[in-house]
């Protein structure tokens, strides 16, 4: 049996029927057609689905569609607001933070998700904040770099 | 994933008619971070997910006379963020923190840990050495069991049909004491514990157990005694009792470590477990 289920996402509201077993994931790709956030691992491990939801950053591959009911989503596509991209997509792109770019998604969604509870984040705050974020390509250090660049810590 | 019937009682009562209604067929979702990925696998195919997340009191952390009680949705973040936690509990802030990773602690629950009853869960062992006791909701009351006897095996637990987990309940803790929680694994995020040790000392009697060496979290009463009989205990005192550790589990070879390893780290990991819950011992 499909569920109705309301909710905002980027600052849009949104109304849909969907079937239970429907993963948050397929759900924000295929019915909203926002591709940001990718599917990694399907199981938690790898991070690329974050998004952030009542400002805290979730595995949205890990909860189901109806799960979302009520509540108030955020993805990659809801960061630049009227055409000006976030302080940290400008960060990423300064310190060549992405290669492939498969991780950045989610790997922005932590870091802003660090950003809007702790602006003035330590280098260990950052790396709990992406523990849970694979990158293949990087490195990892320019992630590092663009987050502190972000929070005003370099320029 | 196989479909399924969702639904989100806003009552324990309602949760236990409808667990009674369909038996095995019925799961409870609570964070979703076990339960989810064994129904992707297709391991289980439940005809019902309960979502327990509408129920208010299973949300609360509360300290009374009784001790602190954790209700069953209360997140590993917020238990790693609560006050009275990290003034009274330290260890299992400090376990709940070595779950996974940050996104997935904002969903994973202490109780979905017990509840999963995995050999590897974090959150486990520092609760036998709490003396933590799961509060159990039946429609014909509420029972406590320590948390000893609630796990039987891996992911066996002592509920019973239309029983529902409310939330973990720690006795309060009186005089001197300090715990901590050392996990061996083999990176720091997203990884389960190769083994683990909590160690736990109030008043000068130590509490031991061990993660990840046998099918269930065990206490080490051998290395309990022996630390108990020290009239210090440092790195070179310790040493029986980290023998004696070797001599008290029965861990398995598997893609994490093999058996032998996993003796010599549980004799290594009882040595900074203690060392450290000294350090904090006030
Ligand atoms: C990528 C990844 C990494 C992980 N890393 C770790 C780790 O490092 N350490 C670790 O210990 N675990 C780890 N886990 C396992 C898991 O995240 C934890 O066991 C978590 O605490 C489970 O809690 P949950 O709320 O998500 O449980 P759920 O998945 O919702 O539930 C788990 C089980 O308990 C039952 N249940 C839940 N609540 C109740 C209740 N109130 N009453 C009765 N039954 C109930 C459910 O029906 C289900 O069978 C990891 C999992 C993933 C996917
Ligand atoms: S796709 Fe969600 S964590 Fe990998
Ligand atoms: S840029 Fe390729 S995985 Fe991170």
């Amino acid at each position: 049996m499909k569920h109705e289920i309301s909710f905002t996402i980027n600052g849009e509201k949104v109304h849909l029927e969907v079937e239970p077993n429907k993963t948050l994931l397929k759900m924000i790709r295929e019915d909203l057609n926002l591709t940001g956030a990718k599917e990694g691992c399907g199981a938690g491990e790898c991070g690329s689905c974050t998004i952030i939801i009542d400002g805290k950053a979730v595995n949205s591959c890990m909860m189901l569609a109806v799960e979302a009911d009520g509540k108030d989503i955020m993805t990659v596509e809801g960061l630049a607001k009227s055409g000006v991209l976030d302080p940290l997509q400008d960060t990423f792109i300064k310190n060549a933070a992405l290669q492939c770019g498969y991780c950045t998604p989610g790997m922005l969604m932590s870091a802003k998700a660090l950003l809007m509870r702790n602006p003035n984040p330590s280098e260990d705050d950052i790396k709990e904040a992406i523990g849970g974020n694979l990158c293949r390509c990087t490195g990892y250090k320019v992630i590092l770099d663009a987050i502190k660049e972000a929070a005003g810590q370099i320029n | 994933m196989k479909n399924f019937e969702y639904v989100k009682p806003s009552t324990m009562e309602a949760v236990a008619d409808i667990l009674q209604q369909y038996g095995d067929g019925a799961k409870i979702l609570n964070g979703g971070t076990d339960l989810l990925v064994r129904m992707r696998d297709n391991l289980i195919k439940p005809q019902v997910v309960v979502d327990i997340k509408g129920i208010s009191e299973l949300r609360k952390i509360e300290y009374t006379e009784e001790g602190l009680f954790i209700g069953a949705a209360v997140t590993m973040n917020e238990v790693i963020c609560s006050k009275i936690v990290l003034e009274k509990y330290r260890i299992l802030a400090q376990s709940a923190h070595e779950v996974g990773s940050y996104q997935l602690r904002n969903r994973a629950t202490i109780v979905g840990n017990v509840c999963n009853a995995s050999p590897s869960g974090d959150t486990i062992a520092p609760l036998y050495v709490l003396s933590a006791k799961v509060k159990i909701f039946n429609k014909d009351g509420i029972r406590l069991v320590p948390i000893e006897n609630f796990i039987l095996g891996v992911r066996k637990i002592d509920l019973k049909s239309g029983e529902i987990v409310l939330g973990i309940l720690l006795p309060p803790i009186k005089g001197q004491n300090g715990g901590s929680y050392y996990k061996h694994a083999r990176r720091k995020d997203v990884d389960l514990a190769t083994v683990a040790v909590a160690a736990f000392c109030n008043e000068g009697q130590w509490k031991i157990a061990y993660a990840a060496v046998a099918p269930t979290i065990l206490r080490g009463p051998k290395a309990e005694e022996i630390l108990n009989s020290l009239s210090e205990v440092d790195e070179n005192t310790l040493i029986p009792a980290m023998d004696a550790a070797t001599s008290e589990v029965t861990p398995i070879s598997d893609v994490r470590a093999g058996k032998e390893y996993r003796l010599d780290m549980i004799r290594i990991s009882l040595k900074r477990a203690v060392l450290a819950a000294l350090e904090l011992y006030k």
